[in-house]
């Protein structure tokens, strides 16, 4: 018996998001919004992350080695700072290497080229390169380094001159972190007021039905489960609607976000089609998770006799 | 008539709503097993009220209200669906659901009850046949005539077998021919065995059926005849 009511649940469920189609249209579009509005911002703050981690990846702390320096000595710094956890990286870069970069950079400006070739002998330090994993560990990192340096064969650090821009950035990023999550909160919050409150008119405009199921004798279950369906069924349809405006949509921006994001490598046509599932699948569930909640209250109200 | 027990017994039941409006006063009354009575009085008496406290929409200010051995107003909300299972109500507006068929209108009562399909397909168009409206099983309400629609009320109130068939004003919205068949129709369930109370401002039926009349007024019991009349 359980399961042939089972069934006749949810056939009845379709039979009745078919019948109340003017309905079910209203409803579902009110939903497609929602999704998207609640995809792009998720989209935005992705891109924003993205942006901000990119940019902190190229702050960096720069280790100036004394000259005439044995490579021996450089490794053994290097190996005792590799247990370092809080270090992502550390670069290499010898002394021919460095004036090869001074060179390729410089390389149209004559004036320098010729003072090059006036000095004899490369100017330039070898040095090592230093990313770190978080862009506040700058300051555990050197500790680790003036513990590391033994034997003090590191001439200058230039942490000093890019600590300011590096508390700025990080300063700035955060705020930006959480701007967007405010942002997109509050947006996400009035979609799903704005849903909610279809949903509760839906199911309003259905309250003399819903009566008379009671009269004759339907169980509060009987009602419920079948508007629980439709309200998993608006969900469902509004998030497949919802992707197939995405799509063309980020075809459309793809090529002037890149230009925003030129030198950085980010392409947003293939970011969605390679996380075209999870895409997919989030704006399900939460298309679902709405619609299922926003009936289930609205339904209280009505279902108290 | 078959009379081993009171099939709806009320002692001295008053509905009073505030600040002091008496819709029922102290009505005491006993229905027995397979009588056919009629509740009579002007708009204003209390025979809604008296309908509404038997199928359990309302609960007494005072009193007992005994319907087929369930005390009404005890009854807890989840037993509710399975009480109001076993009275058929039929009302003046029909309050058939607009969105399904004549056919699919009755089959839902038994549908909510968790019959199986078989049955269903067995007993609901039987029962459309014997309302006589076997060809039109699959209309939807606002395609039926008001009589054809108060005959699916009734045949959806009555696929259950059920003890108590209760018709408040069921000819309220529908002309003297179908009001008339309704009638009919409803003394015909009667003589099969089931008890049926019919409130109704209807002068010519109640006179010419002879059954029992109760008679309220203002809340309140002014008249209680075997074989009554409409007498105001």
């Amino acid at each position: 018996m359980f399961f042939t009511n089972l069934s006749r649940i949810f056939s009845l469920g379709l039979k009745n998001f078919w019948r109340n189609i003017w309905l079910s249209i209203a409803t579902t579009l009110v939903m497609v919004l929602t999704l998207l509005s609640i995809s792009s911002l998720s989209i935005l703050n992705i891109l924003v992350k993205y942006s901000i981690s990119k940019i902190e990846e190229k702050i960096d702390i720069v280790l100036y080695i004394q000259e005439n320096n044995i490579e021996g000595k450089i490794d053994d710094l290097r190996n005792a700072l590799k247990n370092e956890k809080t270090i992502k990286e550390i670069i290499y870069v010898s002394e021919e290497e460095a004036l090869k970069k001074f060179q390729e950079k410089f390389g149209k400006d004559t004036e320098i080229q010729e003072t090059l070739q006036e000095m004899n002998e490369n100017p330039l330090k070898p040095s090592l390169i230093i990313k770190a994993n978080e862009i506040d560990d700058y300051p555990i990192i050197l500790e680790a380094i003036e513990k590391a340096d033994q034997e003090k064969i590191v001439e200058k650090i230039n942490y000093e001159d890019n600590n300011k821009i590096i508390e700025k950035v990080s300063k700035i990023s955060e705020n930006i972190k959480k701007a967007g999550w405010i942002l997109s909160g509050m947006f996400a919050l009035i979609s799903v007021l704005v849903m909610f409150n279809t949903i509760r008119l839906t199911i309003y405009s259905r309250r003399k039905e819903i009566a008379i199921m009671k009269l004759v004798g339907a169980t509060n279950w009987y009602i419920r489960f079948p508007l629980i369906i439709e309200g998993v069924m608006y969900g469902i349809i509004a998030a497949m609607i919802s992707t197939l405006i995405l799509f063309p949509l980020f075809k459309i921006i793809s090529p002037k976000v890149e230009l925003y994001f030129q030198g950085l490598d980010f392409n947003m046509l293939d970011f969605f089609i390679s996380h075209l599932f999870s895409i997919i699948g989030w704006q399900v569930l939460v298309g679902a998770f709405l619609g299922v909640f926003s009936s289930f209250i609205a339904m209280r109200k009505y279902l108290k006799i | 008539m078959l009379s081993f027990f009171k099939v709806i017994f009320l002692k001295k039941v008053s509905k009073i709503y505030k600040p002091n409006i008496k819709a029922l006063y102290n009505v005491s009354l006993s229905i027995e097993n397979g009588e056919f009575v009629s509740i009579v009085g002007q708009s204003g008496s209390g025979k809604t009220t008296l309908l509404k406290l038997i199928t359990a929409e309302i609960k007494p200010t005072k009193g007992k209200v005994i319907v087929d051995k369930w005390e009404v107003p005890l009854i807890k909300k989840k037993y509710l669906p399975y009480f109001r299972r076993n009275i058929g109500v039929v009302f003046q507006d029909f309050k058939l659901l607009e969105k399904k068929t004549a056919y699919e209108n009755i089959a839902f009562a038994m549908e909510v009850s968790g019959c199986a399909e078989q049955d269903i397909e067995e007993c609901v168009p039987q029962m459309l046949d014997i309302v006589g409206l076997k060809d039109k099983a699959n209309r939807f309400p606002y395609e039926l005539s008001g009589g054809e629609q108060q005959r699916i009320a009734i045949s959806r109130a009555m696929i259950h077998e059920p003890k108590i068939l209760i018709a408040d004003e069921p000819t309220g919205n529908l002309d003297t021919l179908n009001s008339w068949d309704i009638v009919q129709l409803l003394l015909e369930i009667n003589k099969l065995g089931t008890t049926v109370i019919l409130a109704t401002h209807g002068k010519d039926f109640v006179n010419s059926i002879k059954k029992r009349v109760i008679t309220l007024e203002n809340g309140q019991v002014i008249k209680d005849q075997e074989k009554g009349k409409y007498i105001l």
